[in-house]
């Protein structure tokens, strides 16, 4: 017996289903979706161990390991995020991805804003060294010029 | 055959060969810079004795005085200097570098200029120079500052 809904296209197997509407079916097989979270929370995790390992030498890497972290704690428990989320957890306690976001970018807005100063003071040493550095030149070279002169 | 280049004496209280009036003040330079101030005050102090007419002993003597941060007697060991050769353009440039030190700008730029004015092209005028550019840009404000903090300690 055929379906209503499909249509045999000429001789061979291959078969169009043809209904517009009606309702959405859905697979009730879910070992994919599960592997994919499994393999992204892995990775999620992996990534956070990258980047608490470079922490001390990165600026902004511990805020990005917290998110890793975060991230890969949601991926693991799916139950505690909101669906359709991608799996990260929007409120509640603990980790909160947003949160964590912008908190590093308000990190590395002031870390941006120490470089500048430290450049501006580097720049300003810089200039101080160069000054100091030809009035002794000149001062050097004067004296010597005088003592190989004396008469 | 090789040819031997004319000693030039110094007429001094004796009769100094200029090479050796040269190596003295030359070492006793570096035995300032090993920061041996006594030993270099003898020497300076030996020479300015045996050349009385020369203001580079004097100018040295000063510049040992400026290394010890003693500004006053730096200046008075230049005017010295300046008394035996009034047209000394680096005794009179140092003056200006010491007072430079001692927070006389105004002072210090006119003894620089003065300076200028005496040896235009020479290699006093550019130290004279590099001191007036390095005043402009206040280097000598914050050294004065760091001079008085570390004395303070």
């Amino acid at each position: 017996m055929s379906h209503p809904d499909i249509v045999n296209l000429g001789q061979g197997s291959i078969k169009l289903n043809v209904n517009a509407g009606g309702t959405i079916k859905t697979s009730s097989n879910l070992d994919f979706s599960t592997q994919l979270r499994k393999v992204m929370s892995q990775s999620a995790h992996l990534a956070s161990k990258a980047t608490s390992a470079a922490a001390p030498l990165v600026p902004g890497a511990s805020v990005m390991s917290a998110v890793l972290s975060d991230a890969a704690s949601s991926l693991a428990y799916p139950e505690n995020s909101i669906a359709g989320m991608g799996g990260f957890k929007i409120t509640g306690s603990g980790g909160n991805f947003l949160q964590s976001f912008e908190e590093m970018q308000q990190n590395m807005m002031s870390m941006n804003m120490q470089m500048i100063g430290v450049q501006r003071q580097f720049q300003q040493m810089s200039e101080q060294y160069t000054l100091a550095s030809n009035v002794l030149k000149t001062k050097h070279d004067a004296e010597k010029n005088a003592i190989s002169n004396i008469r | 055959m090789a040819k031997v280049a004319k000693q030039i004496m110094i007429s001094g209280i004796i009769e100094l060969p200029q090479e050796e009036a040269v190596l003295l003040l030359e070492a006793g330079y570096l035995v300032m810079q090993m920061k041996k101030y006594q030993d270099a005050f003898l020497i300076f102090n030996g020479v300015a004795d045996l050349i009385p007419h020369s203001d580079v002993p004097c100018i040295a003597l000063g510049n040992l005085y400026f290394a010890q941060g003693k500004f006053d007697e730096a200046i008075k060991e230049h005017k010295r200097a300046l008394k035996r050769n009034p047209n000394s353009a680096l005794a009179q440039a140092q003056i200006g570098e010491v007072l430079f030190f001692q927070q006389k700008f105004s002072e210090g730029i006119a003894a620089l200029k003065k300076a200028i004015e005496m040896d235009p092209k020479g290699l006093t005028a550019k130290f004279a120079n590099e001191l007036l550019n390095a005043q402009k840009k206040h280097f000598f404000d914050k050294l004065s500052v760091q001079t008085k903090s570390k004395r303070g300690k």
